[in-house]
């Protein structure tokens, strides 16, 4: 901190402490600015136009060559989010003393597949660590998905993040089925700059806002973990639905050596407009044929180069005319920017007849 | 007004005095009766007119959820009928107060405080130069500085400083505008006075300023978007300097500048009061009695936009407004235009007939404050005179409207003023607390108190008998109470964001 800076933080620390002193006995509180910024007065249980979107800013990339992954941190102001237990979400607010938004993003380098991971960030200042947290899986219009929280840093100036993340927890298969194994971990330098973070794009969407849709992910050098399209996945297409406003599309795979040499019922689940994945879900498959149930079980979250995130069982040969329902047993459990945090929470099963 | 005081015709004193010596005669029961009869209709139609734009909205379902007001614990037919009655009440009781000498004493009460003189040159050097570089950062930064709001200085400087506290001090303390007046600092080194100010338009500039400029506030995204409101300021500018450079410097800032008649009005009402070059204390209100602040109709029509800008842009941030705005703009049956153009339409519609639905009503205030009387004093005189006192109301409103988002802004403006060109990491403001509500309230009554001891003062004035003089202000009483129960039905709904706009 240079000492002019500092005489100006002190001078106005002392003052602030003394007029927040007073305003606290008159009730008076001080608060964030952003703590809670406006919504559309008319939001929708579904993927919705926020009111303002804001742009992302890169601190910086890295690639780990011995895992094939690259990182990702960016930052933003801090953000408003809802995060989500079981069904019940949970808004977080802005605090006073939060300086940033930051999010990290990882992903197989060749196949440019999201990975779906723990993520936790140390910011260190001079070696010294600052502060720690686990990063929240979130999802975002602008930016996809990807992990983050608000930080409060001490003042400006330069910083490292060290982002750790564990293996890989969904099962993997095809070429990731030996990958993602291991623990690792990277180091990103960055500068915080409020000058930089101000210089952020903001867009207000003015009438939009409130009405069904969404805006296409803005960052160009990274991937925002978007599914294959449904002309682009493997096996036969036995479905298409939408459930909670997620589009759910159901693949069938007569056989597969990835998948066990056996009929492979895949869903991939992801959001409308965009394609974005929906990891963290719980789901659950039955398959009926003449009256009688010969398939009942849940289905597994598996990461597959060509599914990309997904969830899959080993369902036996399906016939015409069987049914096929998929139960959500719980929406995926990632916190949620503005405009996605009312859809993917009521979810109704998906029915579809082979 | 030299010849106001003894204009009353004789018939009518003749009358007056023999009801004086009995006060209960049916005639005057009578007299006293029917302004009684009005208010309370009045008060019974505005308590229904309420409900029902309330039921409409609620029909919409357009209440925001999470509106920053609370909802009132109290019944709201009778938190506003308290309110409508209290004025009500007010001027009875004041009605009593018939001693000529202690009303006269109450309003020219005054202790000079300094004589200008001495420190005038300093001050006046500091507050221009002030008042200029606050300009000058406002455009640059609103232009190049950060974009956020809550972080702009520009946004910060205009609203919660010239908006919100700069009126505060102006009818809490004193008008300082003169010296801050960026604008006029400007012009005072410029060659001006190429025209003489066309003196038959009077003040109609400036009152057609002040309401094109609370319809740019409204229409435009001039508090939420910096760059539109730097390019909103450097518009102002121009037309400011070049009616300044053209029409010279003092005809300009009294006649044609709202914001400068603004001021100035608003000033009015403060305590510390310039006269002959000293500085004096007053008692809040009490230049209000002096007929000179306002010399025109312009004058009365720019009082009327101040509390009809106020209302208006109250009402539009309500559940209420939002909600009349919304169906208004759903039932014009035109698929064609965009539906942003149809809501501008509304707005301006709404706004415009607004102001002279308010203005009729204190026009015609005038007139049946004439025929109740039956006076020689002309519906002009009466209505120049009774109007001062407004700007109490005016200035009861703005507080109510305006102090809450000053104290809100504050923290954000101090750290604004400190680093203009790099704001803070996360700018922080101020919740407000529940009773602050109840100071809204109270702001507003207050600001009818002094209104209606200002009209009674000035009633006194003009007409040489006391009933007469009572008699006279009851429509204005009336239009008062009107005024007053509509603001304070505003500041009682849940706040909403005015739909359709940017």
């Amino acid at each position: 901190m240079k000492r002019r800076d500092a005489i100006r933080a002190g001078g106005s620390i002392v003052a602030s402490a003394t007029l927040a002193g007073c305003l606290d006995t008159l009730g008076f509180q001080t608060q964030s600015a952003w703590r809670d910024p406006p919504l559309p007065s008319n939001r929708p249980d579904a993927v919705y136009y926020p009111a303002i979107v804001e742009e992302m800013g890169m601190y910086g990339m890295k690639e780990v060559p011995a895992e094939g992954v690259t990182f990702a941190l960016m930052f933003s102001y801090p953000h408003r989010f809802w995060t989500v237990t079981g069904s019940n979400k949970q808004r977080v607010v802005v605090n006073s003393d939060d300086s940033l938004h930051l999010m990290a993003s990882l992903w197989d380098t060749e196949s440019q597949t999201v990975l779906p991971v723990d993520i936790s960030l140390e910011v260190l200042n001079d070696g010294e660590s600052v502060t720690q947290r686990s990063l929240w899986p979130m999802l975002s219009q602008t930016m996809g998905f990807h992990y983050g929280d608000n930080f409060s840093l001490p003042d400006e100036g330069q910083y490292t993040a060290r982002l750790s993340v564990g293996p890989v927890q969904a099962r993997r298969t095809g070429s990731f089925e030996s990958r993602f194994e291991n623990s690792m971990e990277t180091e990103i330098d960055f500068e915080f700059d409020t000058t930089n973070t101000y210089n952020l794009d903001l867009r207000r969407l003015g009438t939009k806002s409130g009405e069904r849709g969404a805006v296409e992910p803005t960052m160009e050098e990274m991937p925002a973990g978007r599914t294959p399209m449904e002309s682009a996945l493997p096996g036969e297409i036995i479905g298409a639905a939408s459930s909670g406003d997620a589009t759910f599309v159901i693949s069938y795979i007569e056989t597969a050596s990835r998948f066990g040499d056996q009929s492979y019922l895949a869903v991939s689940p992801r959001t409308p407009y965009n394609r974005i994945m929906l990891p963290l879900m719980s789901l659950s498959a039955t398959v009926v044929r003449d009256g009688s149930t010969v398939f009942d079980d849940i289905l597994t979250e598996t990461l597959d180069p060509v599914f990309g995130d997904h969830y899959g069982g080993t369902v036996g040969q399906l016939q015409s005319g069987d049914t096929v329902t998929v139960t959500v047993d719980a929406p995926p459990q990632m916190s949620r920017h503005d405009g996605y945090e009312t859809a993917f929470f009521d979810m109704p099963p998906i029915e579809v007849t082979v | 007004m030299p010849s106001s005081h003894n204009t009353d015709p004789p018939v009518d004193e003749s009358e007056t005095q023999s009801s004086t010596d009995h006060p209960t005669t049916k005639l005057e029961q009578m007299r006293f009766r029917r302004p009684l009869r009005l208010g309370i209709q009045f008060l019974i139609w505005t308590v229904v007119i309420a409900f029902f734009v309330d039921t409409v909205s609620a029909a919409n379902g357009l209440t925001l959820s999470g509106g920053s007001r609370d909802e009132l614990a109290i019944p709201q037919w009778l938190y506003l009928g308290t309110g409508g009655a209290t004025i009500g009440a007010s001027a009875l009781l004041a009605s009593f107060v018939t001693d000529r000498l202690f009303i006269r004493n109450i309003h020219e009460w005054n202790r000079p405080l300094l004589p200008v003189d001495r420190w005038e040159g300093v001050v006046t050097k500091v507050g221009r130069a002030v008042g200029v570089m606050i300009l000058i950062l406002t455009i640059s930064v609103g232009y190049i500085g950060p974009q956020l709001p809550n972080a702009s200085f520009a946004i910060l400087v205009t609203f919660a400083g010239g908006r919100a506290a700069l009126p505060i001090v102006a009818y809490l303390i004193g008008n300082v505008w003169p010296i801050l007046n960026p604008w006029r600092t400007i012009a005072l080194v410029l060659p001006t006075g190429f025209r003489t100010y066309p003196s038959k338009i009077k003040r109609w500039p400036a009152v057609f300023g002040l309401l094109t400029l609370v319809w740019i506030e409204v229409i435009f995204p001039v508090s939420t978007v910096p760059t539109v409101l730097a390019t909103a300021i450097v518009g102002y500018s121009v037309v400011t300097l070049a009616g300044a450079v053209v029409f010279g410097v003092d005809p300009w800032f009294e006649n044609a500048d709202p914001l400068a008649v603004l001021f100035r009005l608003y000033g009015a009402v403060a305590p510390i009061q310039r006269r002959n070059g000293t500085i004096q204390v007053k008692l809040p209100g009490s230049e209000l009695t002096n007929a000179e602040i306002l010399s025109d109709t312009s004058d009365i029509a720019f009082v009327i936009a101040l509390i009809w800008e106020l209302t208006f842009s109250g009402f539009i941030t309500t559940s209420a407004g939002a909600g009349t705005v919304s169906t208004l703009v759903g039932i014009v049956p035109v698929e064609l235009i965009p539906t942003t153009v149809q809501a501008t339409v509304v707005y301006t519609v709404l706004f415009v007939v607004g102001f002279l639905v308010f203005f009729a009503a204190y026009w015609y205030a005038a007139n049946l404050s004439r025929q109740w009387v039956g006076t020689y004093v002309s519906t002009e005189t009466l209505r120049r005179s009774f109007a001062p006192s407004l700007l109490a109301i005016a200035a009861g409103y703005h507080f109510a409207h305006y102090a809450g988002l000053f104290i809100s802004l504050s923290p954000a403006l101090v750290m604004a003023l400190q680093s203009p060109f790099t704001p803070p990491a996360n700018p922080i403001v101020l919740t407000l607390p529940g009773w602050f509500g109840g100071l809204s309230i109270a702001s507003i009554l207050v600001g009818h108190l002094l209104a209606i001891g200002a009209a009674h003062a000035v009633s006194y004035k003009i007409f040489a008998s006391r009933l007469v003089a009572i008699r006279s202000q009851y429509p204005f009483v009336l239009v008062m109470i009107g005024y007053t129960v509509i603001s304070l039905w505003i500041i009682s709904l849940p706040s909403a964001i005015p739909p359709f706009l940017q």
